[in-house]
């Protein structure tokens, strides 16, 4: 991974600017995600993937709603960060305060 | 104060706390203690507050200062020399009724000085379901016997009025008491040895001791807290037990030198025994706080106060009287441990230099068994299957969970062997291992869980009756983190009588050898009856990092000692290999294929 940056929200993304306006990245490739100030999933690339369609089996509960996401950065397809979820919840936000 | 002095006395404490772990070991007789380390043992300060944490279960730590706190409200002057007081009301300060704390005054020249606090789950506790863990009680009534504080031991006389009284409501009397002597032998030695400190170095001095050590943690703490970057992280957590979904939900923020964990938004408190109170959920965020961001600090006073708590009433993180509450500890409190790992680890991961200290989840889902019923030798039986306890590590920046790895919030837990399960319990083990996929995809991979599968052997009663909750097979639990996938969930499963007679099951080697139908099952009180195997995969750690940046070789490696299916292999970590090993050129195209299908198949948002 990059070692341009100073500021991580995650060991996979990156953050530059300050408070209120920070701009996320990808922390492999330097891929903007989202706009400045948003949340950096909003520039990343989802797949919610059903427990029972994860590859090995092992996951699958025979029971359908729980999915586990996939963040991914837009340029180079690494996986950003996963999240256990049931449908409509919203994503959960990791963020830093900057200075 | 003299250094040297200070790093004896410290040091002494830490032993002190050692040899009572010890003592609770040997006089107690079951299993959840001798091999699972269901226990705690700490010293506390002349106020209740923490001086020295000791090991086991560390949601206890904090609670267990509430403990005696609470005795020092009650009991007030009427506190003496010798005294051992009981409490396990979880609305007052425990955790559940089962983990019963005996706190213990220590004199000096007549002055009370400091405490000494010790739980263990002991057998059983009168709930309606046998061993504490009561998924049927609806209401803190029905679990069993609780008291927001009573004294057992009157100036070093056992109260046996009181003991009586207490064993009277217990299915195993006999191992109650055991527990119970258990305890008081451990907070003897305890207070013996505190006296023999005392007596060498003067109480003042050791007084001030404790007051640097405190000090000196907390100014430690907040100094590691301020290297560590502002912000918030977040965590939710699922339970769901009979028929009902329930979620813990967490925002970590650190600003400065300080740590706030606020729960706000979890679901409100359960008709099921999952609640905990806010002691608990206090509690249960310490578990692994302690040894993620207080490793080499002591575990004191000083250490808890840079950290602030929100738990809105109500909710399933603190929950009103009567909530029902006895599942706790494998409920809602390993949500709370879970999430707080989860959040502690995101923090780690972001600072470049705590990063190689931070780790995905480890263990998350107890399934808590407890069998009952007759042993071999017509006696009445009861206790945990403690493979609850050998649990699985999550991944690391630099490597993988340890396999069967243990749990965050315990530093010593551990399983007993099959034989001893097989002696205690008129049951055949047919199996025990890794389970396949069950550590989450990473670079680096979480530790993997077990399984395990077992049936009634030699009943003189056609089987054994036996208790499950925890909180659900629905769920990953073991977060992965910076892209790592969570452990797999765990998987309970009671196969029926094979048509070919009772004994078809013995020759199982795996769930796929059993040939009866399968009845799911993750809550309540059930029979395993003669002819009936019940199995159980337990979860595993969550990984750490982008699966499609695992070393090939590693996951070829996997692949032959059975921690990973070739499906997974070629479909989440993207590698192709075959006995021969690693084919490098196929495995660049099949990463390449996957990132392009994650693009495509995804959604821009
Ligand atoms: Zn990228």
């Amino acid at each position: 991974m990059s070692g341009k940056y100073t500021n991580f929200i995650l060991p996979t993304v990156a953050v530059e600017g300050s408070r209120g306006a920070g701009q996320a990245y990808c922390a492999t490739c330097a891929t903007a995600l989202g706009e400045p100030g948003a949340h950096w999933k909003t520039g990343s690339v989802l797949t919610e993937v059903a427990l029972a369609d994860i590859p090995g089996g092992g996951y699958d509960t025979g029971f359908p709603g729980v999915f586990l996401r996939h963040f991914c950065c837009p340029n180079c397809g690494e996986l950003l960060d996963t999240e256990t979820s049931e449908a409509g919840e919203p994503a959960l936000a990791d963020a830093l305060v900057l200075s | 104060m003299d250094p040297m002095t200070f790093s004896i006395i410290r040091h002494r404490l830490f032993r002190i706390i050692d040899e009572a772990v010890i003592t609770l070991k040997h006089v107690s007789g079951t299993a959840i203690t001798n091999e699972g380390h269901d226990l705690m043992v700490s010293l506390y300060r002349a106020d209740g507050t923490l001086l020295m944490g000791g090991v086991g279960f560390l949601h206890h730590l904090t609670s267990a200062a509430e403990a005696c706190k609470a005795v020092i409200r009650r009991f007030k002057t009427d506190i003496h020399e010798g005294d051992v007081f009981l409490l396990n009301d979880p609305y007052t300060a425990a955790l559940h009724t089962s983990d019963v704390y005996l706190v213990s005054p220590i004199h000096h020249a007549g002055k009370l000085v400091a405490w000494s606090a010790c739980f263990v789950h002991v057998s059983d506790i009168g709930a309606m379901n046998p061993g504490g863990f009561s998924p049927d009680s609806r209401d803190i009534y029905t679990e069993g016997f609780s008291s927001p504080g009573i004294r057992l031991v009157s100036r070093g006389e056992i109260q046996q009025d009181v003991l009586d009284t207490i064993l009277n409501m217990v299915r195993s009397p006999e191992m109650v008491s055991l527990d119970l002597r258990s305890m008081i032998a451990c907070n003897n030695v305890a207070r013996e040895r505190m006296g023999a400190l005392i007596a060498k170095y003067g109480a003042d001095l050791v007084d001030e001791a404790g007051a640097t050590l405190i000090e000196q943690s907390e100014r430690q703490f907040r100094a590691r807290l301020a290297e560590l970057p502002d912000g918030s992280w977040q965590s939710r957590q699922y339970i769901d037990v009979n028929g009902e979904t329930a979620c813990v939900r967490l925002t970590m923020t650190k600003t400065g030198d300080e740590l706030l964990f606020d729960f706000s938004g979890s679901d409100p408190q359960s008709r099921n025994a999952i609640n905990c109170t806010k002691w608990a959920s206090l509690g249960g965020l310490f578990a692994p706080l302690f040894p993620l961001l207080c490793h080499d600090i002591t575990w004191n006073e000083g250490a808890i106060r840079p950290v602030k708590m929100i738990a809105p009433e109500g909710t399933i993180v603190n929950c009103i009287r009567p909530a029902p509450v006895s599942v706790a500890t494998v409920g809602a409190i390993q949500s709370v441990n879970n999430a707080a790992c989860a959040t502690i680890g995101k923090m780690l991961s972001a600072s470049e230099k705590y990063r190689d200290e931070a780790s995905a989840v480890w263990h998350a889902n107890h399934f808590a068994i407890f069998m009952f019923g007759r042993n071999r030798k017509g006696q009445y039986a009861i206790d945990i299957l403690t493979e609850t306890f050998a649990g699985a590590g999550g991944a690391r920046s630099f490597g993988d969970g340890v396999d069967i790895g243990g749990e965050m919030p315990n530093p010593i837990s551990r399983m007993a062997n099959v034989e001893t399960a097989e002696s205690a319990f008129p049951i055949l083990y047919l199996f025990r291992r890794r389970a396949k996929d069950s550590g989450g995809p990473g670079e680096y991979r979480g530790g993997t869980g077990g399984e395990m599968a077992f049936v009634p052997h030699r009943s003189l009663d056609g089987g054994m009756g036996f208790v499950i909750s925890g909180k659900g097979a629905r769920h990953p639990m073991s977060d992965g983190l910076a892209g790592g996938y969570p452990g797999v969930p765990n998987r309970y499963i009671r196969v029926g009588k094979a048509d070919t007679g009772a004994a078809a099951h013995l020759t199982a080697r795996s769930l796929d050898d059993t040939a009866g139908e399968r009845q799911p099952i993750s809550w309540g009180m059930s029979a395993l009856n003669d002819g009936e195997a019940l199995y159980l995969r337990w979860n595993g750690g969550g990984g750490y990092g982008d699966p499609l940046r695992r070393d090939p070789a590693r996951v070829q490696q996997d692949v032959e000692t059975g921690q990973v299916s070739d499906e997974a292999a070629r479909d989440i970590y993207g590698v192709i290999g075959d006995a021969s090993g690693v084919n490098l050129a196929a495995t660049e195209a099949r990463r390449k294929e996957l990132r392009k299908t994650r693009l495509s198949n995804g959604v821009r948002k």
